[in-house]
């Protein structure tokens, strides 16, 4: 590597580096934003296993027959749960006591409900359930009560079965058939069910963008600053009459730029997997670790190194793009502004594929998406989940022309001296007079 | 002696004005020429032409027989530019600032040390160079930078209004360390100013410029003589009267 070039990325890494706001909002701050989300949420799914464990709770008996007898004891005897239950003879004193008793639901159990199931006719148990806020823990609690009444019901329709059939298998009869579900995948057929397939690809799916979002976003700020901040500082006069090629100087801030960009991810990811892995532990367990390889839906060595290509290509070529861009700006603050239109692209972008397929909209939208680089960025990273590496490969293609077109207007900008004398503006762009 | 800078019929505009309007200069090696004039006179402009920041709309300028349009890359190893609101790197100490810009002008370690400490020596700023550049004082920050135009003995040093923004003692001692080391090292320098006291007291040539013209040039006392005056202030305001 030529001197020049090295002193120069030398110097964008320990000025990027010994900058605290850099340091603290690229390296540090992914890492202690999504380590406190994380442990944040962790301690919430926690409080909320321990809070459905230990259920207060008020039955309402009119009934007095052996179907609400039975279901008292139901509650009582669940091998899950600490179940505190408090009997009171009226629902409205029931509902006036709810705070009181600090209870998660009223259980009314109605007159006749015993009657109406011996005589064959469904009977009806009402729940109340009473949230106490918003919280994930009250969401949890509700539906955890919920399958509770579904597993007495379960148990009843059982004991039933056996009464009025006592030669007959009793789970044969409630269910006669057991589905057994495949999952079928260009070509591949796993033995897992395709709910299952769906819920585990759709967060992988959700997890990508999101981190070359960030990726994107914090290289770009990352390149518009470097320019900017020579500006600023007034030190870009003296840098373009050095002895040095101005292409060198782009180089060396692209370089710079890259280096802590990189970094920057890198925390992200760490970051960010933490925040995932605490999120889909506590909700999904098994689901996330589930291996969807026996459907072709996998990550090979082929498809890292592709990845890794295709992250870099658009690093850099968003890292050009940001940098054309902060030429045209007079100090940080407009630099910032005049990237925030390509924030907006990637985000729209980036949630357009995230929730839509490109490929089943019509042939313009198609076109205008596709011109987009993140588009591909996003593309490619599915693709190679799937092994369409020829995709990919197009994908690639595709960011490496729309980079070295980029590139090439970067450097012709940096040639000239419209890099200290023109300006950025809201409304239009303008030569400005530098007397 | 050669000629380090000839300026022929420079014009320079942007949109319609014209910041440079027909300048013709010619500055000898080893002099040390003051371009004076007031605000928006077009003495900026000028000097980053020469600095090659800048394009010019027409003329010619040319250092050491060097075309700054042509030979940019040539121009640029022969000169070091002092802009008047410049800048060092907030986050690098003094001292690898100056090791920084030493560093594009040789790739031997002797001959960087050597640069450096010349630097070291031209700012005075000694073991504050150890120190990050955000904590310097205005002063200070205005010393490092003149040491790092002049620590590399270029050919030709271009001093966009050395003192500017410096209170007395600060703009003295910018002022002694400029012309002593020129005519110690033989530098050429190109100096602006609109303290025409400042130039009276360090150039061995003048040019009074105004509108983007040379309205009158010589050496200061033949002008102040010639125009009957004590001091160069009142050499302009009689002459751009007189224009």
């Amino acid at each position: 590597m030529p001197k020049p070039l090295l002193n120069l990325i030398l110097k964008e890494v320990k000025e990027l580096m010994r900058d605290p706001k850099i340091l603290v909002g690229t390296v540090l701050m992914p890492l202690i934003m999504f380590g406190v989300l994380g442990s944040v949420f962790s301690a919430s799914i926690s409080s909320t296993e321990e809070a459905v464990k230990n259920l207060s709770l008020i039955v309402v008996d009119e009934d007095g027959g052996i179907v609400s007898s039975s279901f008292k004891s139901f509650l009582q005897s669940n091998p899950r749960f600490e179940v505190k239950t408090h009997y009171i003879p009226s629902f409205d004193e029931a509902v006036g006591s709810l705070p009181k008793l600090n209870a998660s639901a009223i259980f009314l159990l109605p007159k006749g409900l015993s009657d109406n199931i011996t005589k064959g006719i469904p009977g009806q148990v009402k729940m109340y359930v009473a949230f106490s806020s918003l919280s994930i823990v009250e969401q949890s609690k509700a539906s955890m009560l919920q399958s509770m009444l579904e597993a007495y019901n379960k148990a009843l329709s059982l004991q039933i079965i056996s009464s009025e059939l006592p030669s007959s298998n009793p789970l044969f009869v409630s269910n006669p058939i057991a589905g057994k579900y495949y999952t079928y995948f260009k070509g591949n057929v796993a033995d897992i069910p395709p709910q299952l397939v769906a819920s585990t690809v759709s967060t992988q799916m959700m997890m990508m963008p999101i981190v070359i979002m960030i990726m994107l976003m914090t290289t770009m700020t990352m390149a518009a600053t470097a320019v900017a901040i020579e500006k600023e500082a007034k030190t870009l006069e003296t840098l373009l009459t050095l002895p040095v090629n101005r292409l060198t100087i782009l180089v060396g801030k692209l370089s710079g730029s890259l280096f802590v960009a990189l970094l920057g991810t890198v925390a992200y990811m760490i970051g960010f997997n933490y925040y995932m892995n605490s999120l889909l532990g506590g909700f999904t367990g098994d689901q996330q670790t589930l291996d969807l390889s026996s459907l072709g839906i996998t990550i090979t060595p082929t498809g890292y190194v592709l990845l890794g290509i295709v992250f870099f290509v658009s690093i850099v070529a968003t890292l050009a793009l940001a940098v054309s861009f902060s030429v045209f700006s007079e100090d940080v603050r407009s630099a910032q502004n005049s990237i925030s239109y390509i924030y907006i692209i990637i985000i729209v972008t980036l949630l357009l594929s995230m929730f839509i397929d490109v490929n089943t909209l019509s042939l313009p939208a198609q076109i205008a998406l596709y011109a987009i680089p993140f588009t591909h960025t996003v593309n490619a990273s599915r693709e190679i989940l799937i092994g369409n590496y020829y995709s990919v490969l197009f994908n690639i293609l595709y960011l490496v022309v729309f980079t070295l077109v980029v590139l090439y207007i970067a450097a012709k900008l940096f040639t000239t001296e419209k890099v200290f004398t023109a300006k950025f503006t809201l409304k239009r762009r303008s030569t400005r007079k530098e007397l | 002696m050669n000629v380090a800078i000839n300026i022929e019929n420079l014009v320079k505009s942007f949109g319609t004005k014209k910041a440079v309007d027909g300048l013709s200069l010619q500055v000898m090696e080893n002099e040390i020429f003051g371009l004076i004039g007031p605000n928006g006179a077009g003495k900026t402009t000028t000097l980053r032409i020469i600095a090659t920041l800048l394009k010019p709309t027409s003329g010619k300028v040319r250092i050491f027989g060097h075309d700054v349009v042509t030979e940019p890359e040539k121009v640029r190893e022969l000169i070091s530019y002092l802009p008047e609101e410049s800048g060092a790197y907030n986050n690098l100490s003094g001292m690898e600032y100056l090791r920084f810009m030493a560093s594009f002008y040789s790739n031997k370690n002797d001959q960087i040390d050597s640069i450096v400490k010349e630097g070291t020596e031209i700012s005075g700023l000694e073991d504050r160079l150890k120190d990050k550049v955000k904590t310097y004082s205005k002063g200070m920050k205005r010393r490092l930078l003149v040491a790092r135009a002049l620590m590399i003995r270029p050919k030709l040093a271009i001093l966009d209004e050395p003192t500017s923004g410096l209170d007395v003692y600060y703009a003295h001692y910018v002022r002694d360390i400029v012309k002593d080391y020129a005519e110690r090292r033989g530098v050429t320098v190109l100096l602006s100013s609109h303290n025409m006291l400042e130039v009276q007291y360090m150039c061995t040539k003048v040019a009074l410029i105004n509108n983007g013209r040379i309205v009158e040039q010589g050496d200061p006392k033949n002008l102040m003589e010639k125009y009957s005056s004590s001091n160069l202030e009142d050499v302009f305001i009689k002459v751009s009267r007189f224009a």
